[in-house]
């Protein structure tokens, strides 16, 4: 079975640029660009893993990370925080002190070796 | 006059350190003939950063016209009572240069603007510190340095995205995800990748600098081993440069020779000052780094083989954004904020930096840590 990855930024040429290399990647891809779609696409989807940018129109990326992680069937799902503000230091300098609900933090631009690397590493997938 | 002026300016800034020097009619000395506490400061009569900014300055002023209103004066005395080194310009060009100078710190564009104005304007009736409003400088609430942290980032990030996309697009393309490009498309994609990595580099690095601007924050506050913070900052000098037969000799690495401070910074700080010295090597250049323990702090030496600076652009090396318009080295000129970013950094950290073209040819880049 495919594994079913969400992709959630407001920017469309950032979502289909990852979702092209994810789909060459053989994974099964879904996309959204706010934060309430999100949510409704990964109540259908349950995916393995989200995508998703710290800077959403409706909330911050770790709100929805946390709303997926609450849902019945997500609750395994890993989350990816990608933001182009710079590192985790700069994520929490801007968020400040909070639940981190993320997995992991990229950088935009994404290095698609070093995001498909992160993606086997936090499902166990070779 | 003179005098009125020296008192007024020095009221206005809240500072004593106010002067007067005399640039001798061939431009090659300095002398301090008047300040306002009676002092004369420590400098180098003959030192060329500082020549080098007089004379720059004195060619500014002559041109100058009496166009602004108080308002930006004010504005920017109210921003310059706050710092300890205030640069000011050229008066009476005929004598050879008649210039005003706390520091060679170096000034910028907009800097020079408005202190020319402000010095042709109070050459008339001085108005008394009364009479002038001088900004309030308290900082409040809204101005913390976390407040201020974080209107930094969403701003970068709000910069940053559009080329992050773009980055993104191009990398699809070039990297054959959506078809094969020939060797000419694979090629104007490239340099078009270069480009929006040269930007978002350059993002990346003015917010590091801002940051840096603000003090170091506590919680990234360490001992800082100067030994693996020069190695890991060649390393990652080197992953952006071509080398080219650049060799980079590291010395004096006392693997004991701590200083305390922010670790990315620093090593940031250092990658850059390298990095410059790689980029402007010849081909199978020397490039040279030297730690050396003093009794206050340490000095970080760097040397190149490359072409130096030229005199005239010294003063504006650490400007933000600034750039060598020289056009035989249109090449190599990237962003112009990594030496803005270093000397904020140092800054910082209680240090400074300094560069200066070396008498055999090349660049010599000092840097040094306040250390106990």
């Amino acid at each position: 079975m495919a594994v079913r990855i969400l992709v959630v930024d407001d920017d469309y040429d950032m979502v289909e640029t990852v979702k092209l290399f994810l789909d060459a990647q053989g994974f099964e891809v879904t996309t959204a660009y706010d934060g309430e779609s999100g949510i409704v696409s990964a109540a259908t989807a349950a995916p393995d893993l989200c995508l998703v940018d710290l800077v959403l129109p409706d909330m911050d990326g770790r709100e929805l990370a946390k709303a997926i992680r609450g849902m019945a069937g997500c609750e395994q799902t890993r989350v990816l925080l990608l933001t182009a503000m710079g590192g985790r230091q700069a994520v929490e300098a801007y968020l400040g002190d909070g639940e981190d609900s993320a997995d992991a933090y990229m950088e935009k631009p994404v290095n698609f070796k070093e995001l498909k690397s992160s993606i086997e590493k936090l499902l166990n997938i070779a | 006059m003179l005098d009125h002026l020296l008192q007024g300016l020095s009221q206005i800034l809240s500072t004593k350190r106010v002067y007067v020097f005399l640039l001798d009619a061939e431009g090659e000395e300095l002398f301090c003939v008047k300040s306002v506490s009676g002092e004369v400061p420590d400098f180098d009569s003959r030192d060329e950063r500082l020549l080098s900014f007089v004379l720059h300055t004195s060619r500014r002023v002559g041109t100058k016209t009496l166009e602004a209103s108080a308002e930006p004066l004010i504005r920017a005395l109210g921003e310059y009572a706050r710092l300890d080194y205030i640069p000011i310009l050229n008066l009476n060009r005929p004598i050879g240069g008649l210039v005003l100078v706390d520091g060679p710190a170096g000034t910028s564009e907009r800097e020079f603007d408005l202190i020319s104005l402000s010095l042709t304007q109070l050459g008339g009736p001085l108005r008394s510190a009364t009479d002038l409003q001088i900004p309030n400088s308290a900082p409040s609430e809204k101005d913390s340095a976390q407040a201020i942290r974080k209107r930094t980032l969403f701003l970068v990030h709000q910069l940053k995205s559009p080329l992050a996309a773009v980055q993104q697009l191009l990398t699809v393309l070039v990297e054959g995800i959506v078809g094969e490009l020939n060797e000419k498309q694979k090629e104007l994609v490239q340099r078009a990748l270069t480009r929006v990595r040269t930007q978002l580099d350059m993002l990346s690095d003015w917010l590091m600098g801002e940051y840096a601007s603000l003090g170091i924050a506590e919680e990234h506050l360490g001992p800082v081993v100067l030994k693996a913070a020069l190695k890991e900052a060649v390393k990652a000098a080197r992953s952006k440069v071509k080398m080219r037969g650049v060799q980079v000799v590291l010395q004096g690495l006392d693997p004991d020779t701590t200083v305390q401070g922010d670790k990315e910074l620093l090593t940031s700080a250092f990658r850059h000052v390298i990095h410059n010295a790689i980029k402007f090597s010849p081909d199978s250049g020397l490039v040279s780094v030297v730690l050396q323990r003093e009794p206050k702090g340490v000095r970080i030496v760097v040397k190149d083989q490359g072409p130096g600076v030229a005199l005239k652009d010294l003063p504006f090396v650490f400007d933000d954004f600034f750039y060598s318009k020289d056009p035989a080295l249109q090449d190599k000129v990237d962003s112009g904020t990594g030496l803005s970013l270093a000397k904020k950094v140092l800054k910082a950290h209680g240090g400074w930096i300094k560069v200066r073209n070396r008498s055999e040819g090349g660049l010599e880049t000092a840097m040094f840590i306040p250390a106990d």
